[in-house]
């Protein structure tokens, strides 16, 4: 019996693989190519987006027909959308469909009566003040300004933005959506 | 080497001439001793270094008795033995040496009547010798001078055998041990006991001497050797005559 | 190589457990061999055909659903009620099997089915569905059934040339039950095509281990024949492996242990023959001197003493000079086992009797002769032993000397004939004991000059052994002197063999 032990042991060993391996094993995440690409309603062009976010801390896009953006004070030069009214209704906050999916600003309010002032800057791009203070706004919540801007000046969003809050400022910036979760 | 215990009754060799003696032996240191010893003894001995030379002398000397070396050069003891008994029933003693056990029996069944292993002290020499010689005494007097036995007539005085009229030539102990076995009938002797009788040997003698002797006389006697009719064996104990 | 037998006999036993043995392993190393090649062979094949056969699968899932979902359009923020018709319009067109479709979006959490998550899909496809915006698929098994999980993040077109996700995740999970029996199938294939190789495997392997066990069978039995003595033997030498090898060098060490047997054998020859033939030539020129012995005796009286003394020495001496003789040339007969039995049926007690009055021994020696005792031996022999044996008690040991008969009866039922000597003298020296019936052994070096040629026991020895028996020396209980016994086959020669 002695020398057989070692040789079932290699048999076995040998035999494990193709008998426990028989059926179908189970993977890690395997990469499987390109997202799906599917159209929005309404058509972004002719609609104003803008950047909510998740619990989960994602940048959440949505779209809102013009005629049912809120009632914010400010300049209403249309044609379009302007990008007063735009980061208006962001900071305004979600409308309940939004909400009702689960989705937030997460951005500070603007003080009463305080509105966005939009100006074109001398070096090109879009400056945006702000009655706020940056300061009270994480990097999710500057990304959410800066491409719901973007968004609204050009687009393709590519526009860059200066931003100037009560005391501080910042710029240029460029919407960046591939920043993800971060 | 111990001397056989000789008999203690009177010996008629005492009284008769000194026995002559032939020796045929090739090695001269015990030719000259024996010859040396036994004259020293009174016998009258002559000598012969070749079996050649030994018959030669044989005729012209007439020994009583022969000494006979079985080692010798050209024609040898066993030879010479033969040629001897070819025409005579002249006694022979064998001069041999313990190891050459083939040739004694070869020797004995060549009709030599006794042994002698060398080397011997004289003594020992003569007490083979007189026994050789020694008359068969009869156990009892008041018997038949020839007694029949079938189509055997044994002579006992005259020491003669004949079968169906015709006169045998039997060798001194073949004559002996026939007398001995014949005299009681039907009587079972061990070899030991026929060792002691017929060749007067006080301790452990030769046994082959015996079936030598025995096979010797049954090719004389008996129609059949194979299937002996007077000479019988009795397997474990020893050799009977008859019954018939 | 006498006492070999007994020993030759247990090795033949073992060797034949150890020869199945190596029989096993090497037709076990052949399967195992088999079995490993044709197993990885099919573990191999098995997997790449397996994997080719789910990559089909997952390959079609996966365009499949990335198609459909793009066939889709989306409200931002999603509508719970409206994506839920949109996921059960995605699971039925599943494909290559039907799939189910769970959604995510913000906290919306909807499905095709009634359960609006799923237990299958796991934390790291939901991790990596969401941090990057590309498709990844994971097959997870879950009670015995394999599923394929496919996430699948939508992005949309911003610009003509930006997209961005959507924040929707889309899930299929689908069984794959015909991927599984297909693959089950395959194995059983593979182990169906593994056992018959294994079983031809096995018969190549029996052929094989004949082949290369068949030169060992033929190395033991060579072996065991010389061991039995028969020197000659040699084996046939084929081809010229390692086998073949091993044949040569047995055959090398064969001649070479021939050579020297034979060399050993020829002088143990020269030497027995140079002693039975010393004694030989010894013997004519003793026979010439003891002859004239009696003349030197007689002829001493007349001389004057010194000379007569010389003449007495010499005559003396040629005596024991012929008992030496002849002992030697005794024991060069048995040498030469040219030793013969003549054996008689005698009555032992009236034997031993006769030995001891012809050597006028009766009156020394005390004898327990039970009559009736008859044995089949060589009267002439046996009378030696116990001459010799009395005669070494008389001489070395102290009187009463006392010989004892008797009979036994053996283990197999063999009748025995026991002959003790004993004497009470002062017995025999525990370190002399071993040597006693050696050659010369001498065991006071003052009895040297004392009667006897030194040769007796060694011959009592040999006389014994020819029957068949044994002899024995001890000191008997309390140092009350030594004891020789004698043990004989009762019946020698008729005794069973």
């Amino acid at each position: 019996m002695r020398p057989r032990r070692p040789a079932l042991v290699t048999l076995a060993a040998v035999a494990a693989p193709l008998l426990g391996g028989c059926g179908v094993p189970g993977t890690g995440v395997i990469g499987a190519g390109a997202p799906a690409t599917a159209a929005v309603y309404p058509y972004p062009p002719t609609g104003m987006v803008l950047f909510l976010r998740s619990a989960d801390g994602q940048a959440m896009p949505v779209v809102r027909f013009a005629e049912d953006a809120p009632d914010v004070p400010g300049p209403g030069d249309s044609p379009g959308v302007s990008t007063q009214q735009t980061v208006a209704e962001l900071f305004a906050g979600p409308l309940e469909e939004e909400r009702a999916a689960g989705l937030t600003d997460g951005l500070p309010d603007f003080p009463f009566e305080g509105i966005p002032l939009v100006e074109r800057h001398p070096s090109g791009g879009v400056e945006v003040r702000l009655p706020i203070d940056l300061g009270d706004l994480d990097a999710l919540g500057r990304r959410q300004v800066v491409c719901t801007i973007a968004f609204t000046e050009d687009a393709e969003g590519r526009t860059r933005v200066w931003l100037r809050g009560i005391e501080t400022a910042f710029g240029p910036v460029v919407c960046d959506l591939a920043a993800g979760g971060g | 080497m111990t001397p056989a215990a000789l008999s203690a009754a009177p010996d008629p060799l005492d009284t008769v001439p000194m026995p002559r003696l032939l020796l045929i032996e090739d090695d001269p240191s015990v030719r000259e001793g024996v010859e040396l010893g036994l004259r020293r003894r009174g016998h009258e001995v002559r000598t012969a270094a070749t079996g050649e030379a030994g018959l030669a002398l044989l005729r012209e000397f007439r020994p009583d008795l022969l000494l006979l070396d079985l080692m010798l050069p050209g024609m040898n003891g066993v030879q010479v033995c033969r040629k001897v008994r070819e025409d005579s029933q002249l006694p022979v003693i064998m001069l041999t040496a313990r190891g050459d056990d083939f040739d004694v029996v070869i020797g004995l069944e060549a009709g030599a009547d006794d042994y002698i292993v060398k080397p011997a002290r004289t003594e020992v020499i003569e007490a083979r010798i007189r026994a050789v010689l020694r008359r068969f005494e009869e156990p009892g007097g008041g018997r038949p001078a020839v007694e029949f036995h079938g189509e055997l007539a044994i002579d006992r005085s005259g020491l003669g055998v004949a079968k169906n009229g015709e006169r045998l030539a039997l060798a001194p102990s073949e004559m002996k041990l026939l007398l001995h076995l014949s005299a009681a009938p039907e009587q079972v002797f061990s070899r030991q006991q026929l060792l002691e009788h017929v060749w007067e040997y006080g301790f452990h003698g030769d046994t082959r001497l015996v079936d030598a002797c025995v096979r010797r006389l049954r090719n004389k006697i008996e129609d059949v050797p194979g299937n002996p009719r007077y000479i019988q064996t009795l397997r474990g104990f020893g050799y009977r005559f008859g019954p018939l | 190589m006498r006492f070999g037998a007994s020993r030759r006999r247990t090795r033949a036993t073992g060797e034949r457990r150890r020869s199945f043995g190596l029989r096993t392993r090497l037709v076990l190393a052949f399967l195992l061999v088999a079995a490993v090649s044709a197993g990885t062979t099919a573990a191999l094949t098995f997997r790449e055909v397996r994997n080719a056969v789910l990559a089909t699968a997952q390959d079609t899932a996966v365009s499949s659903f990335r198609d459909q979902v793009r066939e889709l359009d989306f409200f931002l923020p999603v509508n719970t009620t409206e994506l839920v018709g949109t996921l059960r319009t995605l699971a039925r067109n599943g494909r290559p099997h039907p799939w189910y479709v769970y959604a995510e979006y913000g906290s919306v959490r909807a499905s095709s089915g009634t359960n609006p998550t799923s237990t299958v899909i796991t934390p790291e496809l939901r991790r990596t569905a969401h941090a990057d915006p590309q498709g990844s698929f994971q097959r997870v098994v879950k009670d015995g059934v394999p599923y394929l999980t496919i996430g699948m993040p939508v992005v949309f077109e911003l610009g003509a040339s930006t997209v961005a996700p959507t924040g929707i995740v889309l899930y299929a999970v689908m069984p794959m039950p015909e991927e599984q029996a297909n693959v089950e199938a395959l194995a059983a294939a593979a182990r169906d095509g593994a056992l018959p190789g294994l079983a031809v495997a096995l018969v190549a392997a029996l052929v094989a281990a004949r082949g290369v066990l068949r030169p060992v069978r033929e190395l033991r039995q060579a072996a065991r024949s010389m061991g039995s003595g028969r020197l000659d033997t040699r084996i046939a030498v084929r081809g010229s492996d390692e086998l073949a090898d091993l044949a040569r060098t047995f055959n090398e060490s064969a001649g070479e242990l021939e050579r020297s047997v034979n060399e050993l054998r020829e002088a143990e020859e020269r030497a027995r023959r140079f002693a039975s033939d010393v004694s030989h030539e010894l013997r004519n020129p003793l026979a010439g001197m003891l002859a004239v012995t009696e003349v030197l005796d007689e002829g001493a009286n007349r001389l004057d003493s010194d000379t007569a003394r010389a003449v007495r020495l010499i005559s003396t001496e040629t005596g024991k000079l012929a008992v030496l003789v002849e002992d030697l040339m005794e024991i060069s007969r048995f040498d030469a086992r040219a030793a013969e039995l003549n054996t008689d049926e005698i009555d032992v007690a009236e034997t031993i009797r006769r030995t001891l009055g012809q050597r006028r021994w009766t009156d020394l020696v005390r004898t327990e002769l039970p009559d009736g005792i008859r044995a089949v031996l060589d009267p002439r022999r046996f009378d030696v032993v116990v001459a010799n044996l009395v005669g070494n008690a008389l001489r070395h040991g102290g009187a009463p000397v006392t010989v004892t008969l008797r009979t036994t009866t053996g283990a197999d039922g063999t009748a025995w004939l026991v002959t003790e000597v004993a004497d009470r003298g002062p017995g025999i020296r525990p370190d002399v004991l071993p040597h006693i019936f050696h050659r010369f052994y001498k065991a006071d070096a003052a009895r040297t000059r004392s009667v006897g040629s030194g040769l007796g026991l060694a011959i009592t020895l040999e006389n014994v052994r020819l029957h068949g028996g044994t002899v024995r020396a001890a000191n008997g209980p309390g140092g009350t002197g030594a004891v020789f016994t004698v043990e004989m086959p009762l019946r020698t020669g008729e005794a069973p063999a």
